[in-house]
């Protein structure tokens, strides 16, 4: 009886949708979801077996199409009366998108008619959380969200970036921050960190897969895992600004440092005007191969090479920024040796957005590769006694 | 219409693959216990928590994501629903507010009668009903005694004040 | 350690108990919070929000029409509002703790002055408007065993009492205080009590008005000067009225010594006489002692 009462509430609430829908103007938007002629296809379930079960009742004789088993398939039963309340969900979400997506047309005009970059930007971001809102929950987003690797989904359209961030503050930006952290490369380079993009590095050059995939922060790697220079993934999740430009450096702020029998920071790696998006966002072998003049590396990589006994680990941080111009820097006007990565930052207007970190050891490979880099052969370091006598 | 998201009493639908099958360690001496541990232990068992557990429903990815998306969809309906009741609420206040606001200037005398309030608390009237979809033709039994078979078994029962 | 915590001038209370002056908790240099347990492997199945059907915990909540709660808002509600209104009324506050003053800097961090005449603090009363309307926030059942203080098995049956008539598992509660007479002592768990809301709540006012206490020949109501006077009603059933709840009556053997309950109504009503017309709206009579 209660269902019965639920069923008619409902159907009147649809009615009452579909009164509003007709008596709008003609500019309103129906069915939405469907329509793929203002929408990408990446909001779309590339499987058409499997778009057939979520659309359609599933075949008891058949069974699901995701089920991979023989005899679970044909033993699965759905709910009773799911198809026929979810046809009924999917009407009202449905509706609620189109409204999103009136609402979209309308800013668009006006973002076609806007002069000012400022509101440019303020009317972008609008967009691009009403866009949001309106596919948050289609159901083939859903899907793919759910089911598809993260690396196929469609880092163009907003709601696939709002999934994205969602799933990255759950895991990987509190293990990078956690690592940071701990490991102090926040306050020893930079004073803090206000993360917006997920930043994640691999050595490719490896074979061993324990070295080619994406590190996790605070890893300790061996020298010959380093031996070339990272790919870096700087995945951002605001719309990014069609000019944005970016800079990379790598810095090791363990380099012992005699004279004032303490440690002082090294530049290993510094790229500069690199400019990514939210789809192309690899710094890769290929970059490097294209960038022919020095227009990008003003700091050409020099993996972390530890002498022995310097210490127990030195950790590689490596720092991206959002640059607010473009940049001339050179090697020749910066030198490697007692960097200052504080004064650097702030003297070239630099915003840091993400960080990633390593850390390394002297170990066997050290040497060889020291040659293969031209570097003279490493120093060890013993312990000395000190000349003041020991008090009682 | 939203009763297709609840688990129904039969688990027909979820896949039961595992065979379970008990080992016995030894040889299983019989447990006698007296009648008045076996009632807690009964009492134990009735309380535990694992009982009022249902199984895990193991859905496919096509009926997860249905599931997903009805359960959405009756977010977004209670929300309007709530958005709706708290409107027309809004909407009576409003007009209190000026229905007041006009007697106050119109008619004091009227505006003093209908602001006293009483000291007491007023009450609901007692035959006011929550209402339901069927009601009976007669409300109460006054002179209602259990059937027999109840009447039997019980015990004579002492009285203890807590 | 017996300091005197009056008379020790201290940033915080615990550090009256004379700890070393420095924290000792590493400073922390970015602005997000790292939830540890959320980064452990082993944990990943038992983060899923409860709400989710994939999560083990998963009980569905919707499962039916929430017949009183239907009923307050179609007619309740709007008639509580038309009542309680009062035109031109004014936030009545409560008594609450006072400054010590301004004048001098010694007074700045000290802890407020208790209010006039009591040690707590009471609610501001804010005039009725559409935004807060008197509703029940929750049902308290609590049973007292007196007998559990020198068996403690006998609280079982307690507490299977209370999760019968309620269908929530109760909590047991225990004795805080050692006084002799009454053989009591600390820790002894002496009774049970849950917490009801939402479907649970409105099923248990259901059958509490419509079936147990019509039941009661001696049952005259809920005294009109029952109230803690900023909104929760409070009464008791004896162990006989408890026997006339269905989910006992049909088991009577099984609970051999049954025990009174005590019954609280917490509402959002800020006065006692607004919680009483609330609860009159749901069938409970109430009479003058």
């Amino acid at each position: 009886m209660s269902q019965s009462l639920r069923s008619t509430r409902v159907t009147s609430l649809l009615k009452n949708f579909k009164r509003l829908e007709s008596s709008s103007s003609k500019t309103q938007i129906k069915d939405a979801w469907t329509d793929f002629n203002f929408r990408p296809t990446s909001l779309k379930i590339d499987n058409d077996d499997i778009k057939k079960g979520v659309f359609d009742k599933i075949n008891e004789q058949q069974g699901p199409h995701s089920i991979e088993n023989y005899t679970q398939k044909l033993s699965y039963h759905s709910p009773n009366e799911i198809d026929e309340t979810f046809k009924q969900a999917y009407e009202i979400l449905q509706h609620e998108a189109n409204i999103k997506y009136t609402h979209v047309k309308g800013m668009e005009k006006k973002l076609s008619e806007s002069n000012s970059t400022e509101s440019t930007i303020s009317i972008q971001n609008r967009i691009d959380q009403l866009l949001t809102e309106a596919e948050l929950y289609n159901p083939e987003v859903l899907y793919n969200v759910e089911f598809n690797k993260p690396e196929s989904l469609d880092k163009s359209h907003p709601v696939y970036r709002h999934y994205l961030k969602q799933k990255w503050e759950k895991y990987d930006l509190m293990i990078t921050m956690q690592r940071l952290e701990q490991l102090g490369v926040i306050p020893d380079t930079l004073p803090t960190l206000n993360p917006k993009a997920d930043v994640k590095v691999k050595f490719p050059h490896n074979s061993e897969s324990q070295f080619s995939n994406w590190i996790v922060p605070g890893e300790v790697l061996p020298a010959f895992a380093v031996e070339q220079p990272p790919t870096v993934q700087i995945q951002e999740f605001e719309t990014v600004n069609p000019n944005q430009l970016y800079t990379v450096i790598v810095v090791n702020p363990d380099s012992p440092d005699l004279s004032t029998n303490s440690f002082s920071t090294t530049l290993h790696y510094g790229l500069q005007n690199i400019p990514l998006n939210n789809v192309n966002n690899i710094i890769d072998c290929q970059t490097l191969l294209n960038d022919v003049e020095d227009k990008f590396t003003f700091k050409s990589y020099v993996p972390l090479l530890p002498e022995k006994n310097a210490g127990k680990y030195q950790r590689a941080c490596l720092w991206v920024f959002r640059q607010s111009e473009p940049l001339q820097l050179s090697s020749s006007t910066i030198s490697s040796e007692k960097f200052d990565i504080r004064q650097f930052v702030a003297s070239n207007n630099l915003n840091p957005i993400g960080a990633h970190v390593w850390r390394q050891v002297f170990d066997r490979s050290v040497p060889e590769i020291r040659q293969k880099y031209g570097l003279p052969k490493g120093r060890v370091f013993h312990r000395v006694r000190g000349t003041d006598p020991i008090i009682e | 219409m939203f009763k297709s998201m609840i688990p129904n009493g039969n688990h027909s639908h979820i896949i039961t693959n595992t065979i379970f099958k008990t080992f016995s360690r030894g040889k299983r001496t019989a447990t006698t216990i007296n009648a008045a541990t076996q009632k807690i232990v009964n009492q134990l068992s009735a309380l535990s928590a694992s009982r009022k557990q249902p199984k895990l429903i193991r859905l496919c990815q096509e009926d997860l994501i249905k599931h997903r998306t009805i359960v959405n969809a009756w977010k977004v309906f209670k929300r309007q629903r709530e958005q709706k009741r708290t409107a027309q609420l809004k909407k009576q206040y409003e007009s209190i507010v000026n229905a007041m606001e006009d007697l106050k200037t119109s008619s004091p005398e009227l505006f003093e009668l209908a602001s006293e309030k009483p000291k007491k608390a007023v009450l609901f009237p007692l035959e006011m009903r929550t209402p339901t979809d069927y009601p009976a033709n007669t409300p109460w039994i006054y002179n209602y005694s259990p059937p027999a078979k109840f009447i039997k078994a019980k015990k004579p029962t002492t009285p203890e004040s807590s | 350690m017996s300091v005197s915590r009056t008379f020790t001038r201290a940033f915080s209370n615990s550090s009256s108990l004379s700890r070393a002056g420095y924290s000792t908790v590493k400073p922390v240099h970015h602005l997000v919070k790292i939830e540890k347990a959320a980064l452990k492997p082993n944990y990943q199945s038992l983060l899923v929000p409860k709400d989710d059907i994939l999560a083990v915990g998963y009980k569905p909540t919707e499962i039916d029409q929430d017949r009183l709660l239907d009923h307050y808002h179609n007619t309740i509600q709007s008639d509580l509002m038309l009542h309680f209104y009062k035109h031109d009324a004014q936030k009545i506050s409560g008594n609450k703790k006072r400054s010590w003053g301004e004048d001098s800097p010694y007074k700045m961090y000290r802890p407020q002055k208790k209010p006039v005449g009591t040690t707590r603090q009471t609610r501001d009363i804010n005039p009725i408007n559409f935004k807060n309307i008197p509703q029940l926030e929750s049902v308290v059942v609590q049973i007292f065993n007196k007998h559990a203080l020198e068996d403690s098995y006998l609280n079982i049956s307690s507490r299977l009492l209370l999760s019968q008539i309620t269908n929530v598992k109760a909590k047991q509660i225990y004795a805080k205080a050692n006084i002799l007479p009454w053989k009591m002592r600390a820790g002894k768990p002496c009774g049970a009590k849950v917490e009801l809301t939402g479907v649970d709540m409105s099923q248990f006012i259901t059958t509490l008005s419509e079936l147990v206490l019509p039941r009661i020949r001696t049952f005259k109501g809920i005294k009109l000067s029952s109230g803690d006077r900023s909104g929760n009603i409070t009464f008791g059933l004896d162990p006989e009225d408890v026997k006339n709840f269905p989910e006992i009556e049909a088991f009577q053997e099984l609970f051999p010594n049954l025990t009174g309950l005590h019954i609280t109504f917490k509402t959002t009503a800020r006065t006692d006489d607004q919680a009483r017309t609330l609860l009159s709206s749901v069938g409970f009579p109430f009479y003058k002692a």
